[in-house]
């Protein structure tokens, strides 16, 4: 199918330029001539490679429409390589719209970018003293936080948790 | 359904207001063979000016309500519609055609083939994902937060979020938020489908604009790069700013160089609108817009065509305004750029930096050769030389030469004085930021190719 729509490049080429010369009804110049050649070329380029993208849309269509619609949600985590099971406890943990203080060691910009997107609108501030506070990579100890600060302290796996201040 | 329904909804919306920007300048008629043929010329205009109007709102404090949009969009439309009413003007004649019956059928085909292939791409682009990071971490994330809070400086100027790029310009999440809000909820995979959009409606610009001053012959293959070069739709799909910025810039710039060869000022107010919008989508718009007026400021100068500056001069004041809501907002909320602009501008940090200059363009040289994009820039290049060599295409060519050349210039310029390391930019963004390169070089393509194509009049035309 590509050589067939490399031929039918050439046919629309052709049929573009006898259409020019008709109307213009003399031999072409050097200019002229030139700019038939760009365009036969671009053209030829661009339509030559018609089936290709075809079936490049079509087998990517296939393949994005197999995604499970639970999966669609977080596949820009998970594409980067962020802790996306992670982020989903958090989800589910945080309540809406609340204000959270996210401490890292910065180890992994994956999961905290994809944390601040996907937990909107909760938002991450910048107020140590937040209600909310999300641990990656390290413990309230390791971070200069008391033992007494929090109430529960979640955790998902180690180094990655939730605490919540007393009330 | 309701994401069809929204997703088609803000389409005719956009392209409602910009019919009504269309009409107002006189740049289509009311007649519905003209309506049609404009429609996506139209959606440029109306996303351009709904946006930069919304980008106003937001900076003062205000929102882009769906509501807010609706009227936005019909008003114009109804202005614009009710200009025209009063004017009367008379229509345009129609361009002879002299198609044989075969060669009607194998073009009528190749245009059916790229129909089929814009639908086909645009099903595809509706279930695709995001995935790329900065597509949703820097240009989707702003989309959902104007979408859900408008403007919200948390967000938008707060420190956990600064690496995010907070002063990049914000048309292209603007753009995605107002169909965030027509589909009723942010849709990652269905937004892919509005920037499939955004690329048919640039291509229809582009076809409406060619056709009013070359043959089916010239802006035919052009339209058809523009689809069919796989950096296009590739780059597209990331849902990164770059090819939609380019997109948008291709017909700004050709209208800036029909400004110059026809003295019309519909073409130069409508290139200023698109200009403007460009330089809202991306850091890198702005420098394309630059270098395209300094371009066409230069060759007019050349000419001694002092009167005509002053013209130019309104348009590029109007680019101005079109950017200081934004770039005023950023700044008063403090926003730090990994581009020194000051530091720029400084002869000595710049012989400092001259190291640079070598290793960024032979990185960005490979990229403008390359066959996903169709091979436009080399082939521009070709047109460019022939103009240059015509008597009466003189202006033209040296304009389109000069904000090619400008571009790339500006680009090597943001590599060299950025405060990220050489190899991290190149690495992260060489393919990307020829994009305005690539932009320059379609308009060229299109209008010099038109006027090359009249070789015979160019030969008697006073120089």
């Amino acid at each position: 199918m590509t050589m067939l729509s490399q031929a039918f490049a050439v046919l629309v080429a052709a049929a573009l330029l006898a259409w020019r010369a008709r109307v213009r009804g003399a031999p072409a110049g050097i200019r002229s001539a030139a700019v038939a050649a760009v365009l036969g070329i671009l053209v030829f380029v661009t339509l030559s490679g018609s089936w290709t993208a075809w079936q490049a849309f079509r087998s990517e269509r296939r393949a994005n429409a197999a995604i499970p619609a639970a999966d669609i949600e977080t596949h820009p985590g998970a594409a980067i390589g962020a802790n996306v099971g992670f982020v989903e406890w958090l989800n589910g943990k945080l309540p809406p719209r609340v204000s959270f203080y996210l401490r890292t060691t910065g180890a992994d910009d994956a999961t905290y970018q994809w944390l601040t997107y996907r937990l909107y609108p909760r938002v991450a501030v910048q107020d140590s003293g937040a209600h909310w506070v999300v641990f990656i990579g390290l413990t309230p100890a390791e971070a200069g936080f008391g033992p007494r600060e929090f109430s529960p302290v979640q955790q998902y796996a180690p180094g990655l948790l939730l605490a919540e201040r007393r009330k | 359904m309701r994401t069809v329904l929204g997703l088609v909804g803000v389409t005719v919306l956009f392209a409602l207001a910009g019919q009504g920007v269309l009409l107002a300048i006189g740049l289509t008629k009311l007649r519905v063979r003209s309506l049609l043929a404009s429609a996506g010329l139209a959606y440029l205009a109306g996303a351009a000016a709904t946006l930069l109007l919304g980008i106003l709102f937001l900076t003062l404090g205000g929102e882009l309500s769906l509501p807010a949009f609706v009227l936005l969009a019909l008003f114009l439309c109804g202005a614009g519609a009710a200009l025209e009413f009063r004017r009367h003007r008379p229509g345009e004649a129609a361009r002879p055609s002299a198609a044989t019956r075969n060669e009607r059928i194998v073009v009528g085909v190749a245009l059916a083939l790229l129909a089929a292939l814009l639908v086909v791409g645009l099903i595809a682009a509706g279930v695709r994902p995001l995935s790329e990071w900065d597509g949703w971490s820097i240009w989707t994330r702003k989309a959902v937060v104007l979408t859900s809070s408008g403007l919200d400086e948390q967000v938008f100027a707060g420190l956990p979020y600064a690496f995010a790029h907070q002063e990049y310009p914000i048309l292209l999440p603007l753009f995605e938020s107002v169909y965030f809000r027509g589909m009723g909820g942010v849709d990652g995979q269905a937004i892919h489908a509005a920037l499939w959009i955004l690329l048919v409606a640039s291509l229809g610009s582009l076809a409406y604009l060619g056709s009013r001053f070359s043959r089916i012959w010239v802006w035919l293959p052009v339209v058809l790069a523009l689809a069919l070069g796989t950096t296009f739709s590739g780059q597209l799909m990331t849902a990164y700013a770059d090819v939609p910025m380019a997109l948008i810039a291709v017909p700004g710039v050709l209208c800036l160089g029909l400004w110059l060869r026809e003295l019309d000022w519909r073409y130069l107010a409508l290139g200023g609108l698109l200009l403007g919008a460009t330089a809202n989508v991306k850091n890198e718009g702005l420098l394309v817009t630059v270098a395209v007026f300094v371009a066409a400021a230069l060759v007019l100068a050349a000419g001694r065509a002092w009167r005509l500056l002053i013209p130019l001069a309104l348009g590029f004041l109007g680019v101005l305004v079109a950017v200081a809501p934004w770039r005023l907002w950023a700044s008063g909320h403090d926003l730090k750029s990994n581009l020194p602009i000051g530091k720029g501008l400084d002869p000595s940090f710049l012989i400092d930096r001259s190291d640079r200059i070598v290793p960024s363009f032979k990185a960005l040289y490979p990229m403008l050769e390359s066959g996903g994009l169709a091979y436009v820039v080399p082939l521009a290049i070709v047109l460019v030389l022939l103009a240059l060599a015509t008597r009466g295409l003189r202006r033209e060519a040296a304009f389109y030469l000069l904000a090619g050349l400008g571009t790339l210039a500006s680009v090597i310029w943001a590599f060299m004085i950025t405060s990220d390391s050489l190899a991290y930019q190149i690495s992260t963004s060489a393919s990307r930021v020829i994009m305005g390169v690539t932009a320059v070089s379609v308009a060229a393509l299109l209008h010099l190719g038109g006027l090359l194509d009249n070789d015979r009049e160019c030969e008697v035309a006073p120089g």
